[in-house]
């Protein structure tokens, strides 16, 4: 279809002329006639008319509207990463921080919400739209349906970030609950984190614009079938129109689950519903897994689309792509419940979804090696590498990039190493950035002229653009690997500060800049296309053709390749290449189902919360565990017999078993250990978990991070695991621990000799340390008399340290409130015996006074104690009495500023 | 017989797109097999892995293999 025919038929949309029967509704003319004031008077300013298409059709106005509010929202949700990032960096290089904690925390679920809905989704819709329409030759209707989906979907983005207080100015009740809001966290009565219902009104608006939209896509479709179904009945389709149909069908699947959870939600915090945490998270996960194929879904439409375009020739085997969008819309929704593997629930259920997230490889393999296939024959000088073919590389690289960790995040033993670790981000930004943003990119620089009607200004913008994309994409997601291997878990900014961890977060903040940078680019390309570029007309171009010629305006090679379409006339035959396809493919199953069969044992072993026990060990510790907001409560019977906050207390190389409940949020035991099997067991309201596994062989003290995010507190939620010497042995001393490092477990706290002063910091931790460094001292067998110093300074009491309960807007009423009380807060600090039995034993204690050198000292024998504030304090945020249901609350009771004094015999 | 001017045959496949998209694929396997690689090569965690780690391997061989030796798409 021409430009022109293109344009004519835009334009009849708002015919001149209809008769009064015809007549929209009064509503629908009163809009119009609004639209038509503002957009007259807009047009006046070069500015607007320019950048928004003033003087098009509806269409081309509402689809250039809608990609700029989605580029708008990538450069914010960039930007809140950026800032996430360098509060990561500040608190690694022992800088201060300039964010509290929610805003801190917040900057990632907004940076996950408006990269994935107000950029990704809501571009893949633009790109959408105008391709069927164009492709399709249709008349666009309706169009305030389609104005009142993008309103939606962007008044949505507005409402997540909960409200703002402008007088007295207060941003601290943007959500902080991550860009998934696994019930309980947030929900009102249920969690000590409380967000804002604009949070849910805002999920609930987002659902309404994309089913808006998908019922106007439909229509439109419907419209095509209806005037050439006999055309259609013996018509091969586009293969990339399957997608999009996939597409289609896949968004209402994917967005009613998030309905029913956000309904459930607002139920249970507004009208008391009962809830069921378990249940609300396996429907959320409905939605959550099946958004993540509608996104993927933009790179493979695009290389459907673009790249026999490019090639001049078909796709190389029509069957088995349309075989391919019928097995992504069939798997696609059903594995959400390998976000779950973890949890308690059934073994055979995340077994069947291990399989059939395996399954999911089989559309993806059949798609990659099409397009492989599908250039093979081209020659390189009837191939061009301009923008869109670039771009179309990438995002066929990415994908197979960030694809082939797919698999192995789908084994269940394996996602018990890395789950809610920073490979698993690093197998998601290379889905997003190298795949998906790819994909959307090749597709924005082919319609980009076919929209504004102008080309391309710069090919080397474009290429400078491109280029940036793939340094800085690929640098982040390497450094975020390499962060996930060391146990470096997602969120985390209140991270052990490590030489080996420090320099990959600075490479991660680099490869970030690098990719915002490069979208500076692209942005400064538009803008001069807009403005500058050269007239493009596509009058007497087919769709193909338009699209390779608007390509061009990319490349910054002088020869050109023609434009024009070419017959294509096989000589391979179908059976042919169709043979080689179905191999592969065979290939592909018969390796998936040995991988199946030999990952089966210890995938079962895994499943229901059970850590690899392999029979039935025997135990020699029992503990009962409360995972509250934001710490553990244990008690234990067995071989030792107490009652601890965050610890376990183990003899070493026996068998523990955790018995699990958790009040709040999803909650995790998590020991990252890396030379022996990891212990990652999640804990769901509601619900109970277990977990056996064996004590490490070195006594000392190993770091229990909570592997799930559950608060603004999350990063003091720390627990240790504490491995006595055997039961005959006491008074032994670190030095196998130290020998080995632990059991390479990033959490394990430094050792350090108990004389060491130990320095209280901002986030109410010693040293930077949760727990804290673990002290050392030797006595003689009959004891001795040992030291512990420390002192928490006046400049580390602010909005982010727990233990000043005063929230102001003041930024300095914290330390305000501990001048006015004489620099003594009521907790009191004290060294614990932790072997006599029952709860820890007071050997020595002293009141927390601020901004002085402290020392207590007590005559100690060998053994384990816990020195520091060993209970947890309650922490309420209410600064001006703004907090409650409607704004959102945060409470709490946390604990950072405690640790380990180890005394061996001398 | 080739017209003066003309780029030759070996000219021609060079840098062509089949070859720059699987050397694109390439480089993709190579840097997922370089992230697995760190759990494959850790003794404590490889028996989480290993069995799709060298699935991963054969699928990616194989991917070649079938790849180089289909047909044109001609």
């Amino acid at each position: 279809m021409s430009d022109s025919d293109l344009r004519a038929s835009l334009a009849g949309a708002e015919g001149p002329s209809v008769p009064v029967f015809e007549r929209p509704p009064a509503l629908f003319q009163f809009l119009d006639q609004t639209e038509d004031a503002i957009r007259s008077r807009l047009a006046k300013l070069r500015l607007f008319d320019r950048i928004f298409l003033l003087q098009r059709d509806w269409m081309t106005r509402i689809t250039m509207l809608t990609i700029i509010c989605a580029l708008l929202w990538g450069a914010v949700g960039g930007f809140d990463a950026f800032g996430f990032q360098t509060q990561v960096v500040a608190y690694a290089t022992g800088s201060a921080l300039h964010l509290s904690n929610v805003e801190i925390y917040s900057s990632v679920t907004l940076h996950g919400i408006r990269e994935l809905f107000g950029f990704a989704q809501q571009l893949e819709l633009a790109a959408i739209g105008f391709l069927v329409v164009n492709a399709l030759a249709l008349t666009p209707r309706h169009k305030w349906s389609l104005y009142l989906s993008v309103v939606l979907l962007n008044g949505s983005m507005l409402l997540l970030q909960g409200p703002v207080y402008l007088l007295p100015f207060n941003d601290n009740y943007f959500p902080a609950v991550g860009w998934t809001f696994t019930s309980p966290l947030g929900v009102l009565g249920q969690s000590s984190y409380v967000v804002s219902p604009l949070w849910f009104f805002g999920w609930l608006a987002l659902c309404a614009g994309i089913l808006l939209w998908t019922g106007w896509i439909v229509v439109h479709l419907r419209d095509w079938y209806r005037k050439n179904r006999v055309l259609a009945l013996g018509r091969q389709f586009p293969v990339f129109l399957w997608f999009v149909m996939g597409t289609i069908v896949l968004l209402p699947i994917t967005y009613v689950p998030l309905v029913v959870s956000t309904v459930w939600d607002m139920g249970t915090a507004y009208a008391g519903w009962p809830i069921s945490p378990i249940a609300n998270q396996v429907i959320f996960w409905m939605f959550g897994h099946a958004l993540v194929y509608v996104l993927f879904l933009v790179p493979i439409i695009a290389l459907y689309l673009l790249i026999p375009i490019l090639a001049r020739r078909p796709i190389y085997s029509y069957r088995f792509a349309v075989a391919s969008a019928i097995l992504f819309v069939i798997l696609t929704p059903l594995l959400g419940l390998h976000h779950l593997y973890l949890t308690p629930i059934p073994a055979w259920s995340t077994w069947l979804t291990m399989v059939l997230s395996f399954a999911i490889v089989l559309p993806s393999a059949i798609t990659f090696f099409s397009i492989w296939m599908t250039v093979k024959g081209v020659r390189a000088d009837r191939w061009e590498w301009n923008a869109v073919a670039l771009f179309s590389v990438l995002a066929f690289g990415g994908a197979i990039f960030g694809g082939l960790s797919g698999p192995a995040l789908a084994t269940i033993p394996f996602d018990a190493d890395v789950h809610n670790s920073l490979f698993v981000l690093a197998h998601f930004h290379a889905i997003t950035v190298l795949a998906i943003t790819a994909g959307g990119f090749a597709v924005l620089y082919a319609i980009f002229p076919i929209l504004t009607g102008r080309r391309w200004f710069s090919a080397w913008l474009a290429r400078a653009h491109f280029a940036f994309t793939v340094v800085g994409g690929v640098t982040l997601v390497l450094a975020m690997d390499e962060l996930g291997n060391l146990g470096v878990l997602r969120r985390a900014y209140i991270v052990p500060i490590l030489p080996q961890i420090t320099l990959y977060q600075m490479i991660l903040f680099a490869g970030i800049i690098v990719v915002l940078a490069g979208q500076l680019f692209f942005v400064a390309n538009g803008a001069l296309t807009v403005f500058r570029g050269e007239l493009y007309s596509a009058a007497g171009l087919s769709f193909d053709e338009a699209v390779r010629s608007a390509a061009q305006s990319t490349t910054t090679v002088r020869r050109r390749v023609p434009i024009a379409d070419v017959p294509f006339s096989r000589s391979v035959p179908r059976p042919r290449r169709e043979r080689i396809e179905a191999a592969w493919i065979v290939t592909v199953t018969v390796l998936l189902a040995a991988v199946l069969a030999t990952m089966t044992p210890a995938s079962l072993a895994v499943g229901n919360g059970v850590n690899g026990s392999g029979g039935d060990p025997p135990i020699a510790e029992y503990v009962t565990m409360q995972g509250q907001q934001y710490y553990w409560s244990a008690t234990e019977s067995g071989a030792i017999a107490g009652s601890y906050d965050n610890a376990i207390v183990a003899y070493a190389g026996t068998w523990v078993e955790l018995n699990l409940t958790a009040s709040g949020a999803t909650q995790s035991v998590l020991i990252p250990f890396r030379s022996q099997s990891v212990v990652d067991v999640q804990v769901v309201p509601g619900s109970t978990s277990h977990a056996e596994f064996q004590v490490p062989s070195a006594p000392g003290v190993y770091g229990a991070p909570d592997g799930e995010y559950d608060g603004p507190w999350f990063g003091q939620d720390v627990a240790a695991l504490i491995v006595l010497p055997d039961a005959n042995a006491t008074g032994a001393s670190l030095a196998s621990f130290n020998a080995t490092a632990g059991a390479g477990d990033i959490y394990d706290p430094a050792v350090r000799p108990a004389g060491t002063s130990l320095v209280g910091d901002s986030e109410g931790t010693f040293d930077a340390s949760v727990p804290g460094p673990t002290l050392a001292a030797a006595v003689p067998e009959t004891g001795g008399t040992v030291e512990v110093s420390w002192e928490v300074p006046l400049s580390s009491i602010g909005l982010d340290n727990y233990l000043v309960n005063v929230t102001s807007n003041n930024p300095n009423a914290q330390q305000e409130y501990v001048i006015a009380h004489n620099y003594t807060l009521p907790f009191t600090m004290g060294i614990y015996a932790l072997t006599g039995g029952g709860a820890p034993v007071p050997e020595a204690t002293s009141p927390l006074v601020i901004d002085r050198p402290v020392t207590i000292s007590a005559t100690l024998v060998p053994g384990v104690y816990l020195y520091g504030l060993i209970h947890p304090v309650a922490y309420s945020y209410n600064p001006a009495g703004d907090s409650g249901s409607g704004t959102g609350e945060q409470t709490g009771r946390v604990m950072a500023l405690w640790g380990i004094l180890w005394v061996a015999q001398s | 017989m080739t017209e003066p001017g003309a780029p030759s045959a070996r000219s021609r496949g060079r840098g062509g797109p089949f070859l720059v998209f699987g050397v694109a694929a390439l480089l993709a396997a190579i840097a997922a097999a370089f992230e697995l690689s760190y759990y494959a090569g850790n003794a404590a965690l490889s028996p989480s892995i290993l069995g799709t780690f060298v699935g991963i391997l054969v699928a990616v061989a194989a991917f070649f293999v079938w790849g180089l030796r289909a047909p044109p798409n001609e």
